[in-house]
């Protein structure tokens, strides 16, 4: 079927939020439960719910978002490398501490690692992690179309969401665009050596803009053999919210709530 | 019986640049089939910009169903509504964000109360085959697919005349085929189609009624059997003979008509 190329990496979300299992899902269902989840699990400020918020989001990505389980850790990999990276300065401690986990010297610098320490390297990642999860459960399952949908309905100037659609459109030209240029340059040569490669780039830059320029002046003329009269009106459909999709969503959030609970309440 | 579009005298110049059309007289019946050949910069483009109502003529005026257009709001929109453009780049047409919302952007311009512009909508996608594309986004699909949507955004507004600029440009051969099909069904409507190609073989093909553009004027409008005939008009307009015309000539020289696609050429080939 149809197969266009498109460049992995930068949007490899889209794809997956196009192609998402849950992208019939109520936007405004989605978006409550990810940002609900975030609060809950930033506001906790514990590990056990951080990360079980990170696992539950992770499965539900996984099974009912139907993204697989290899494309879902390579996109965790930078969240991960990025938090571990952190922990570590917070896990070591200056100076001597009596009692300490493990010891690090440094020529006249001591860090260790303490009970203390340790908990709160732990705590902060966990947290992280679940909030980095509740996010990406939002970014993998909501195209973006349903994402400016929303914004319209949460009333954001009606300017910015039409500025929101066209960009989001021509996103697509323009990566598309630079990205035949680009690969037509690399053909002759032309990122042969640093030097080369920024001056080529440069020069694409520029070419790109006045690619678009061109180009708007024909888009334009395209809105205006159709009718266009300065406003930007389509006619969208966004799935609606159903008890089948809220019910278990509220249930979620309510298991999260027990758990915190129970965790301050040094029930476990 | 009022022609659907009339150009009477039109000139028309870029802000900065040469002439691009001059003196254009055209008039086009209702449902007819026409192609626009010529080169590159001898004038179709602007042609089709000026009956859309896209360029206003400095010359001449444009008549659409009998009645002058002129700048007002109302007379554009409904010159805008009865003629449409589908443009070569489809990429430069396809604006919205997903596919059925893509179609609905024309009829959501008319002011079409919201069943009015979905009924519009579904009835588009389907006669171009894109019942199950609704939702999709325009940027993951084939440049064929993408054609059959700028097709669709131009019959939801429901025209009188589509005029199409170079359609089979970017197209593969399958798509060519497809793209036929439809313009065969478009006709059928009643719709009045335009055509403008570089390639004469499928100019051929398409209509009986060749419309020569060369160097922003109109040096013929008739019957492609006598365009193809002429050979000092096919060399000031550039142009070349369809192949099986080429072959036909070939085979029996001095004639006065030769077949210019596969069916009349079969024909031609057992007759006398």
């Amino acid at each position: 079927m149809a197969h266009a190329h498109h460049s992995g990496g930068v949007l490899t979300m889209d794809v997956l939020a196009a192609r998402s299992g849950l992208r019939d899902v109520s936007p405004a269902l989605k978006a409550s439960l990810s940002v609900l989840s975030l609060i809950l699990c930033v506001g906790a400020a514990d590990a056990v719910v951080g990360a079980a918020v990170a696992v539950s989001m992770l499965c539900t990505i996984w099974r009912l978002g139907k993204v697989s389980q290899h494309r879902l850790l390579h996109l965790l990999r930078l969240p991960l490398v990025f938090l571990a990276v952190s922990c570590v300065v917070i896990l070591l401690e200056p100076g001597e501490h009596p009692g300490s986990l493990a010891r690090l010297t440094l020529g006249d610098f001591v860090l260790c690692v303490t009970q203390t320490s340790l908990a709160r390297a732990l705590t902060l990642f966990f947290q992280a992690l679940g909030a980095v999860c509740c996010l990406f459960f939002l970014s993998m399952t909501t195209p973006m179309p349903q994402l400016i949908e929303l914004l319209r309905k949460c009333r954001l100037p009606e300017i910015m969401i039409e500025l929101m659609y066209l960009i989001y459109r021509y996103l697509f030209v323009l990566l598309q665009v630079q990205r035949q240029m680009t690969e037509s340059a690399a053909a002759r040569l032309g990122y042969n050596g640093l030097r080369r490669s920024v001056s080529t780039a440069g020069r694409i830059s520029g070419a790109l803009l006045a690619s678009s320029f061109r180009r708007s002046s024909a888009c334009y003329d395209a809105m205006l053999a159709r009718g266009y009269d300065g406003k930007l009106a389509f006619l969208t459909s966004t799935p609606k919210l159903r008890a089948r999709h809220a019910l278990p969503a509220a249930g979620y959030l309510l298991l999260v709530g027990v758990l915190i609970v129970f965790r301050k309440r040094g029930v476990f | 019986m009022e022609p659907i579009l009339e150009l009477e005298h039109v000139s028309y110049t870029y802000p900065d640049g040469p002439k691009a059309v001059e003196d254009l007289n055209v008039r086009i019946a209702k449902g007819e089939r026409a192609a626009v050949l010529g080169g590159n910069g001898a004038g179709k483009s602007t042609f089709f910009l000026l009956a859309c109502g896209i360029l206003q003529p400095d010359e001449g005026c444009v008549k659409c169903g009998g009645r002058q257009m002129t700048q007002k709001k109302k007379d554009l929109l409904e010159q805008r509504r009865r003629i449409g453009v589908v443009f070569q780049e489809a990429e430069n047409q396809i604006l919205a964000v997903t596919v059925e919302a893509e179609v609905s952007f024309g009829p959501m311009n008319l002011g079409l109360p919201s069943a009015e512009v979905a009924r519009r909508t579904t009835g588009a996608l389907s006669k171009m085959g894109l019942q199950d594309y609704g939702g999709r986004s325009p940027q993951y699909l084939s440049g064929g697919e993408k054609k059959r949507v700028t097709i669709a955004d131009i019959l939801a507004m429901e025209p009188d005349v589509i005029l199409f600029d170079e359609p089979t440009a970017s197209l593969d051969p399958e798509n060519v085929v497809r793209l036929e099909r439809t313009l065969d069904q478009l006709s059928e409507t009643g719709i009045a189609l335009l055509v403008s190609t570089h390639d004469v073989d499928f100019a051929a093909r398409f209509a009986a009624r060749g419309l020569v553009f060369s160097r922003g004027h109109l040096i013929a409008d008739g019957a492609m059997t006598k365009i193809f005939a002429d050979a000092a008009l096919l060399a000031q307009a550039g142009l070349r003979k369809p192949y099986l015309y080429q072959a036909a000539e070939a085979l029996r020289p001095g004639g006065a008509a030769y077949p210019m696609t596969i069916e009349q050429f079969l024909r031609w080939k057992d007759a006398d």
